[in-house]
């Protein structure tokens, strides 16, 4: 019978809540490469990551590196992925460029969904006007066309990896809240909640201790979700010109290079649609099995040994 | 003498699990004959679900039978699922525990009751709902005209248990379980249900099973009782309001532990040391003994005899004399 | 003697109908509870006896503080506390809830499940801030006193049996060594095997603590069994209050004998059911039920007068001092009258 993945020990906090992280990271691989596309999800998502964080690994040429005489080169032995416009190698651009998708994507998501959980709290556990305004604000950032207004947003601060973090982030955060208010409230009204409160518990104990231990799972699935979306969407405002600024490696300016030169190079659009595909799927494959691993027990509590 | 209504040989409910196949329900017999009313008292892991269950034959499709249950002569599993859907409309009624779920929520009373008399070929819709106006007012409720064009939420649980009776005696059945009836319902209330089932044993052309966790209940109401512990029938015995022909410990135990019957002065509470053993913990012997209060050596080793007595009543015990 | 808990005039309102609604002002307040006034002595049971939508539970909530209070107050031990709990840290309430501890209706529930047994014993002291103390030990100690083997202090709520999680939840109601024990019908969901362990332990509990007890509960035997005194709720109000064997032998509301007798010999059931809170009738709300109702009792809505030392009566027309009624556990023909219906229409059914 393996040890269940979360657990508060009665003593020194920060001791607990590391044993407690801890052991959730370990066990968790195990358990979701149970399925195929587990494991699929986890061995693309780890290569991606391992792209990002050791990007010579994996090539030694520089992504920067101009070579005009080279351009537009089809792949060969020496170019993978061949050259794009400017004579730069296209394969490591795309290794240098996970690093870029990755730092948009985890951050702002992390980002997100710390907001959205602290807010979500706030309002499903206060109701009340603060609960009315929050939902307001929610709903009114929810109806603003978010690429339109990453566009002026640009135009007026120029671009930046910064920028475009900050706005991804407060447009993701909404839906991040909304699934935390909702889970807030029902909990809310669970008899431990209940229990708790009879003790004399502040809300802080009962928001920190009770609330957010048993939010977690349908969190971390979420944000799992989440990122491949990210990741399409700088892709996607980076192929409109407006995403992370040149020089630095980015799929999404990739394969805008690619629209133009389709008819002479069309090795680029592979190039810059490949590595999309891949970050995508793999994100996505995770995050369903972490709904699969975390959601039933979510549920019911049960951790798979039967009483 | 006629063939009895329900009978069970040794019948046993086995569940697949993950674990391994698991015996919820071991060996029964039981018969059940016309005018029989017969009270299955059992605590939660006595199997008595799975065995109302397999008669109504809605096991989940990871339960398996073995033995037999012959409904009116007919072995009921070897019947096809038509014919057997047939017989759960019409000749076996159900009166379920939860009268908040046994409705369907978005369709008034009056089409539900004339939709379950649907097996009544030989009426028009216009005869069945005068036939269910009419049942309602046998069962205790007014104005039945109202209540036909009312929805399952606007009753309280006592009327809606009340029309579940109604829609159970709409069918003529042969046999009535009653799955619980009152467990849902206070304490007031649930004197008015069984007032109506007494009532309504003149209205039931055969037999009528009631299944309850509450022996002051089958006291009140049943012929028979049939005691049921770890999916095990422990006894069988005829009702008296004292009880007295019950015999096997853990059936004298059960019922001491009802406090409605602790003598004066008693200041302790009863219970029966110790745990209904886990589905796939079964060991030889008695599956009693671990608790019994009269455990001899032999109650361990070998699984007692079934003591039939003339009047039909039952005991498994090496205790009780033959 | 000391009161460990007074109630005293408490009422508690739920507001309906949306935002717009109220702010039309067409929005309307029910009332769930009316007029308690409820005292229970140090060290003694008091049983809350009534039927679902009773108030009963709405009642034990209000008096720590989980519903508002819209009238009266709440006084423990000398704390006194009224309207609810705000703010952030619930001042009077606060003092007073050291001296409460609760054990819910759903005893699995009322355990966070993501919390072992230790951490959830834990949390009393936690919450009071209470440093310095070796908690493990502490949750160790609560285990022994509720006769549970220490090993359960690594189990999860639901790796716990109903009678196991409910002996948790009294542990940590008295983790803090109160003076007063709600306990919101203790037994129910136990088999009927199991009930004694439970019920035993509060006995015990209450006379090794000096603990006061509030019991909920609708089960008539276990209340007359445990309590000394005993109180009626009908429809959120107290109908009748008094010695718990008094109440008993001698009811002298209506709803009361019907109660008492609902499984006794002789029994008349009750017709209709409890109107809804929504529409509660003028007058004496029994009066529709109730086989004594006389016109005045339609008109207007009855007053709680004492009718004896120690016994309270909502009813104008008190049924009479009567001989005592049949007792339930000393007869054994418990359901006769019931039993004399089956007979009745049994007419020549075959007896195998």
């Amino acid at each position: 019978m393996s040890a269940p993945p979360f657990e508060i020990a009665p003593d020194g906090a920060l001791v607990a809540f590391l044993r407690r992280w801890g052991r959730a990271l370990a066990v968790l691989p195990l358990r979701l490469c149970s399925g195929w596309s587990g494991a699929v999800g986890l061995v693309l998502v780890l290569v991606v990551v391992l792209c990002a964080v050791a990007p010579d690994l994996f090539t030694g040429q520089s992504p920067t590196a101009l070579m005009p005489k080279d351009r537009l080169q089809p792949p060969s032995w020496a170019h993978l992925l061949g050259t794009d416009q400017l004579g730069r190698d296209l394969y490591s651009r795309v290794i240098h460029g996970a690093a870029t998708a990755c730092r948009v994507a985890l951050t702002s998501v992390a980002l997100a969904a710390a907001c959205g959980l602290l807010l979500g709290l706030c309002a499903g556990y206060g109701r009340g006007l603060l609960d009315s305004m929050l939902i307001l604000l929610c709903d009114a950032v929810v109806s603003l066309p978010m690429i339109l207004f990453a566009l002026a947003a640009v135009a007026l601060i120029g671009a930046s990896i910064d920028g475009l973090i900050m706005i991804i982030v407060i447009f993701t955060t909404p839906t991040y809240f909304r699934v935390v208010r909702s889970q807030v409230l029902v909990l809310r009204g669970a008899e431990y909640v209940k229990a708790a409160r009879a003790m004399g518990a502040s809300p802080p104990f009962v928001m920190f201790r009770h609330l957010v231990p048993n939010l977690m799972g349908p969190l971390l699935v979420l944000m799992a979700m989440d990122i491949p979306a990210v990741i399409a969407l700088e892709s996607g405002l980076s192929f409109l010109g407006q995403g992370v600024p040149p020089p630095t490696p980015n799929w999404g300016a990739i394969l805008g290079d690619g629209y133009t030169y389709i008819r002479q190079a069309p090795h680029i659009i592979l190039a810059g649609g490949l590595p999309i595909i891949v970050a995508t799927l793999g994100f996505t494959f995770l995050g369903e099995a972490m709904r699969d691993v975390l959601d039933p027990r979510m549920a019911t509590g049960r951790f798979g040994d039967q009483r | 003498m006629d063939a009895p209504l329900l009978e069970m040989r040794r019948l046993s409910v086995v569940y697949r699990t993950s674990g391994g196949p698991v015996r919820a329900v071991r060996d029964v017999d039981l018969t059940i004959r016309k005018g029989d009313i017969v009270g299955i008292v059992g605590e939660s892991g006595s199997g008595k679900t799975s065995l109302v269950s397999a008669i109504m034959t809605l096991l989940p499709p990871k339960a398996t039978i073995e033995g037999q249950i012959l409904f009116g002569g007919r072995d009921l599993y070897g019947l096809d699922a038509k014919q057997r859907r047939a017989l759960r409309g019409n000749g076996i009624a159900t009166i379920f525990q939860d009268p908040f779920t046994a409705f369907n929520p978005v369709t008034p009373i009056g089409r539900q009751l004339v939709e379950f008399q649907h097996w009544r070929r030989d009426l028009d819709d216009g005869a069945r709902w005068r036939r269910a106006e009419e049942m309602l007012v046998r069962v205790g409720l007014g104005d039945p005209g109202l209540r036909m064009h009312q929805y399952p939420h606007q009753l309280s649980g006592g009327i809606r248990q009340r029309i579940g009776i109604a829609a159970a005696l709409l069918t003529d059945p042969l046999l009535l379980i009653a799955d619980e009836p009152t467990t849902a319902l206070d304490a007031t209330t649930e004197m008015q249900i069984i007032e109506l089932l007494a009532e309504a044993r003149s209205m039931v052309d055969g037999a009528i099973v009631f299944v309850t966790h509450d022996m002051a209940l089958v006291g009140a109401f049943c012929d028979r009782v049939a005691v049921m512990y770890a999916g095990e029938l422990v006894e069988v015995a005829p009702v008296d309001p004292a009880f007295s022909a019950l015999r096997h410990p853990y059936s004298r135990a059960l019922l001491a532990c009802d406090p409605a019957r602790l003598p004066e002065g008693c200041r302790e509470f009863p219970t029966i040391p110790g745990h209904v053993p886990a589905p796939f913990a079964r060991r030889s012997g008695c599956i009693f003994e671990p608790r019994c209060g009269q455990a001899a050596p032999v109650c361990a080793t070998t699984p007692p005899p079934a003591v039939v007595a003339g009047d039909g009543s039952i005991v498994r015990c090496h205790r009780v004399p033959a | 003697m000391s009161l460990v808990l007074d109630i005293q005039g408490l009422a508690v309102r739920r507001a309906t109908g949306g935002l717009l609604a109220r702010l039309r002002g067409t929005g309307r307040e029910i009332t769930i509870v009316d007029g308690i006034d409820l005292e229970i002595a140090a060290g003694t049971t008091l049983a809350l006896v009534g039927e679902s939508g009773s108030g009963k539970t709405t009642l034990a909530h209000a008096v720590v503080g989980l519903e508002p209070i819209a009238e009266g107050r709440v006084v423990v031990d000398g704390l006194s506390a009224e309207g609810w709990s705000q703010g952030w840290y619930g001042g009077p309430w606060r003092r007073l809830r050291r001296q409460i501890g609760v054990t819910f209706q759903d005893a699995v529930a009322s355990l966070d499940p993501r919390m072992t047994v230790a951490a959830s014993l834990a949390a009393p002291f936690r919450i009071h801030g209470l440093r310095g103390l070796d908690l493990r030990a502490e949750a160790a100690r609560l285990l022994d006193q509720v006769g549970l083997p220490r090993a359960f202090l690594d189990r999860y709520p639901h790796q716990l049996s109903g009678g196991q999680a409910r002996r948790v939840s009294i542990a940590r109601a008295i983790a803090l060594k109160p003076r007063l024990l709600i306990a919101d019908e203790p037994t129910a969901g136990l088999d009927l095997s199991v009930q004694g362990e439970v019920l035993n332990l509060l006995v015990s509990l209450g006379r090794d603590l000096g603990l006061a007890c509030l019991l909920i509960t609708h089960n008539l035997p276990v209340a007359r069994r445990m309590a000394g005194r005993i109180a009626i709720m009908y429809l959120g109000r107290i109908v009748e209050t008094g010695p718990a064997e008094a109440v008993f032998a001698n009811p002298r509301h209506p709803y009361t004998r019907a109660l008492v007798n609902a499984r006794g010999s002789g029994a008349r059931a009750l017709v209709g059911e409890a109107p809804s809170l929504a529409s509660r009738p003028s007058g004496c709300e029994f009066a529709a039920r109730c086989p004594e109702a006389q016109a005045r009792c339609r008109a207007e809505a009855p007053a709680e007068t004492s009718i004896e030392a120690g016994r309270r009566i909502r009813c104008h027309f008190p049924l009479a001092d009567a001989s005592p009624s049949r007792e339930i556990a000393a007869d054994p023909a418990a359901g006769g009258g019931l039993r004399a219906a089956a007979v009745r229409s049994k007419g020549a059914n075959r007896r195998i």
